[in-house]
């Protein structure tokens, strides 16, 4: 049976539209806004005099810094609206102009009560946001081994790939599959075959950088964007990659290997996110074939040379990027 | 499908093979004389273009000696030696390396030497350990080579390690 999500109400959207613009503030704007608003709430609090209730403002006020800054952040400010109000319109006499002044003990009450209630909201917000942090991260990391996903690692590549565009650098895609897993859920159980998996996962990617992508995109299978200078290096990164890779899961003597298809790419000539992880996916079955435990490197600037080679063959004194770097 | 190569597996020992490397006497022989003669004398053996002394060295390969190459060094994906000095004792012979699976992506058959013709014979260390490879280029391909001039290479390779070790 399939479960579908629950439906959303018109008004629930709108509310998730807001709060994820909100959510993608930076601090520094969130800051700003928060104290601009509380300044502009103080001042037409004072003009309007405390006939006028602004307490609608100040909840989303605080709501809205608990939202972007934190549980903290968001309790302090409204705890601060409710006594600069106090301060602003003064906190016992709710209809001075009528020279009416309430017993110190309901005031007391009153300032209580709109503390806690400011309070409540604020709770309610940061909790709201939490949950919604969580749910992200579910969504956007393998449930098993806690690296990406694929539909993150396609989404977050496309942003990798624009600004390794914009730097005019290369790419890695590296597309890994492992050998003899079955054989370890099979001989060992499947608990020590999530194990393996997990202490894969962890130890490569701990071998990445923290701008590198590394997602688990099936049953044994991951994928690893590398965002390199140029080709050559690219080259390298891929090899140094494997070799890591194969280091690890000898380190777990279960006789697990791994298969790795590599495409080399200069980011501005990058087609289509899915033809690359194709092309990559493409090169590791080529590694299956052809007796797996070995890594296969396509380079894509290179693939134009030997297509025209393959026409016309080309003889006579030596050219290229090596003969460039040897001077 | 693209026109792919593949670059060499790092034997499970590494760190051990690295060491090796390092106090091979090799790393510190660029522009010896001798070695020069030796990879001289081993194009002449083939008739080729290109020859070199090639030390595998973490990340790179890097020629201690070389005849007909521009570079210095390469990535160790690409190189051949790096295939090569994993044969034990044994010589490594590519005779169209755009023929083979192995070669014909790669960096060094596409751009730069464009090689199509490959013999190496393995440089071991004291300990057996494989420090990279003494081999012979060329653009065009070739058949396979002899067992006379394999058995010349190998002693031209046996002559290195020995300088080499004068070098420490």
């Amino acid at each position: 049976m399939i479960i579908r999500p629950p439906a959303a109400s018109p008004l629930s959207n709108l509310l998730a539209t807001l709060a994820d613009a909100a959510t993608r503030l930076p601090p520094r704007r969130a800051w700003a806004l928060t104290l601009a608003a509380l300044a502009c709430a103080l001042v037409i609090d004072d003009v309007t005099g405390p006939q006028f209730n602004l307490v609608l403002a100040y909840l989303l006020i605080a709501c809205f810094a608990s939202w972007c800054l934190g549980e903290r952040v968001g309790m302090t400010i409204g705890i601060a609206s409710v006594l600069l109000t106090g301060l602003v319109n003064g906190f016992s006499s709710a209809f001075p102009s009528q020279g009416l002044s309430l017993p110190t003990a309901t005031t007391a009450w009153n300032t209580l009560g709109r503390i806690l209630s400011m309070g409540l909201l604020v709770a309610l917000a940061s909790g709201l946001r939490c949950a919604l942090d969580i749910a992200r991260w579910r969504a956007s990391t393998d449930g098993l081994t806690g690296v990406l996903n694929k539909a993150t690692f396609t989404r977050r590549m496309q942003a990798v790939v624009s600004q390794s565009r914009r730097r005019n650098e290369a790419l890695v895609i590296a597309y890994i599959d492992l050998d003899g897993f079955k054989a370890v859920n099979d001989g060992l159980g499947h608990a020590a075959g999530d194990g393996l998996l997990c202490r894969f996962a962890e130890a490569a990617a701990d071998a990445l950088r923290t701008e590198d992508l590394f997602a688990r995109v099936g049953g044994d299978e991951f994928m690893a964007l590398l965002g390199v200078e140029d080709c050559e290096q690219g080259d390298v990164a891929a090899e140094r990659l494997h070799a890591r890779l194969t280091a690890i899961l000898r380190t777990e003597a279960l006789g697990v290997t791994c298969s790795t298809g590599a495409l080399v790419i200069e980011s501005r000539g990058a087609g289509h996110i899915d033809s690359l992880i194709d092309a990559a996916d493409e090169l590791m079955y080529e590694v299956k074939r052809s007796g797996k435990n070995a890594l296969r490197i396509a380079r894509d600037d290179l693939q134009q040379v030997s297509r025209l080679r393959a026409r016309r063959p080309i003889s006579g004194p030596i050219s290229g990027p090596f003969a460039e770097r040897a001077a | 499908m693209s026109i792919f190569y593949s670059a060499a597996p790092r034997p499970d020992d590494e760190s051990e093979r690295q060491r090796a490397v390092d106090h091979s006497g090799f790393l510190g022989a660029g522009g010896d004389a001798a070695l020069a003669d030796i990879v001289r004398e081993a194009a002449a053996l083939f008739g080729t273009p290109m020859a070199a002394i090639s030390i595998v060295d973490h990340d790179r390969q890097w020629f201690a000696a070389k005849i007909g190459l521009d570079a210095s060094e390469t990535s160790r994906a690409a190189s051949f030696c790096a295939h090569a000095m994993l044969g034990g004792a044994r010589p490594m012979s590519v005779p169209d390396a755009a023929a083979d699976d192995r070669f014909a992506g790669n960096p060094l058959v596409l751009s730069g030497p464009q090689i199509k013709f490959y013999a190496g014979m393995p440089l071991l260390g004291e300990d057996g350990q494989p420090l990279g490879a003494l081999c012979v280029l060329d653009h065009v391909a070739g058949t396979a080579p002899s067992e006379a001039q394999l058995t010349a290479l190998a002693a031209l390779a046996q002559r290195a390690l020995d300088r080499a070790k004068t070098l420490r």
